[in-house]
């Protein structure tokens, strides 16, 4: 089941102020209520402004793939915090939290991922 | 003189005047260095034309939410139906890349370049790459148009710069979750540089049609001698927008 997407609504903790740095209101395009987990494989980063972006192949218990794609800081944010294109590349197997769009589509946003053994790959947060 | 050649006289001047005003012990540690940074110590360092300096890159407080730091706002009863009736989902504004405006822009967690010459201020906000320049030798206000980041004039108190900012055009929100104001918004902002590594910066947002009194808040900024401001364009991969997940804006309940 590790594969497996969850979708937790009402979940707190990763979500709380800070974290979800945007350029514009969060509310206007993911409901906040509607939380998803899910651990897949990169299929892409496009690291471009004003949000980078990591398009991921999630399989479900049955084998079947999802593909999702999931919004991330800025670039310019996670440069700073010694991040950069490079962080993930096609292939590898990543885990994020994020929030689900309200269209319901396959589309998340997040602002951290990481390795499945918990390492952060990706974040706008400098390391202290 | 247009803005543009204006911005690059600004700049030649500010970069002259950073280079002599910056202590020779704040080596500018590489770009993107992870943690452990350290502002510049010392006192606050002047201008070669004898002005306290507020060159420099800024990191500043994200400020999403101004009621955090404010408590309850005393909104007015038109300010109270603009804040109850806002609905981000049809249409935040900056979800299209419009102009943040200036106090939003501040709240912004993307760090800001102050360029200071004997005559004129300007902003280089990160945040999709904007700027503002305006006087700040005294000289009256000349513009009329009500705009986006409204009209500022500034003025030496001291050893601090007090930037009054008005005339703006009401279309602008304060913060990340959408505070409102009206186009009958006036800013006043401080800023005094208490040493060589921080600025101290006040704002207050007097505004009667949206609030009953002025609010005022306090912030520090820190100078990041590793950071340069990077290009912003909100254009060019809002997949949001382009997707259909985020909507435009309508103007009729606007701040006029």
């Amino acid at each position: 089941m590790k594969q497996l997407l969850t979708i937790v609504t009402l979940s707190l903790g990763l979500f709380g102020t800070t974290s979800l740095w945007a350029h514009h209101s969060l509310a206007a395009e993911y409901d906040q209520k509607k939380h998803v987990s899910l651990t897949g494989t990169v299929t892409k980063l496009d690291w471009r402004n004003p949000h980078a972006w990591v398009y991921l192949d999630v399989k479900s218990a049955g084998g079947a793939v999802e593909k999702w794609q999931c919004e991330l800081g800025s670039p310019n944010a996670m440069s700073r915090a010694g991040f950069g294109p490079d962080s993930i590349k096609e292939g590898d197997e990543i885990v994020l939290d994020g929030l689900l769009a309200k269209d319901e589509s396959k589309t998340c946003s997040t602002r951290v991922v990481k390795s499945k053994d918990g390492r952060t790959l990706l974040s706008q947060q400098e390391a202290r | 003189m247009s803005y543009r050649l204006l911005l690059i006289a600004a700049l030649s001047l500010a970069c002259a005047g950073l280079a002599a005003a910056q202590p020779p012990s704040a080596p500018a540690a590489p770009s993107g260095a992870r943690g452990g940074y350290k502002p510049p110590e010392g006192p606050a360092p002047k201008t070669p034309w004898g002005k306290p300096d507020l060159n420099g890159v800024w990191q500043r407080p994200y400020v999403p939410d101004i009621e955090r730091g404010l408590g309850p706002l005393p909104f007015t009863e038109w300010g109270k139906a603009q804040w109850a009736s806002y609905k981000p989902e049809e249409g935040d504004y900056t979800g299209s890349c419009l102009p943040f405006g200036h106090v939003r822009s501040m709240n912004s967690p993307d760090p800001i370049q102050i360029l200071e010459t004997p005559t004129h201020l300007a902003f280089l906000y990160e945040q999709n790459s904007w700027f503002k320049v305006f006087p700040i030798d005294g000289r009256p206000t000349s513009k009329k148009v009500p705009t986006w980041f409204g009209e500022s004039v500034g003025h030496w108190d001291g050893d601090t710069l007090v930037v009054e900012t008005a005339n703006f055009n009401g279309l602008t929100r304060l913060d990340t979750v959408g505070h409102p104001h009206s186009d009958q918004l006036r800013v006043t902002e401080r800023f005094t540089r208490t040493d060589a590594g921080h600025l101290a910066y006040q704002v207050t947002l007097d505004d009667p049609k949206t609030y009953t009194k002025p609010l005022t808040s306090n912030r520090t900024f820190t100078l990041r001698t590793d950071w340069e401001i990077l290009e912003y364009s909100c254009e060019e991969n809002n997949k949001g927008l382009i997707e259909g997940r985020i909507k435009t804006p309508k103007y009729e309940n606007s701040g006029k």
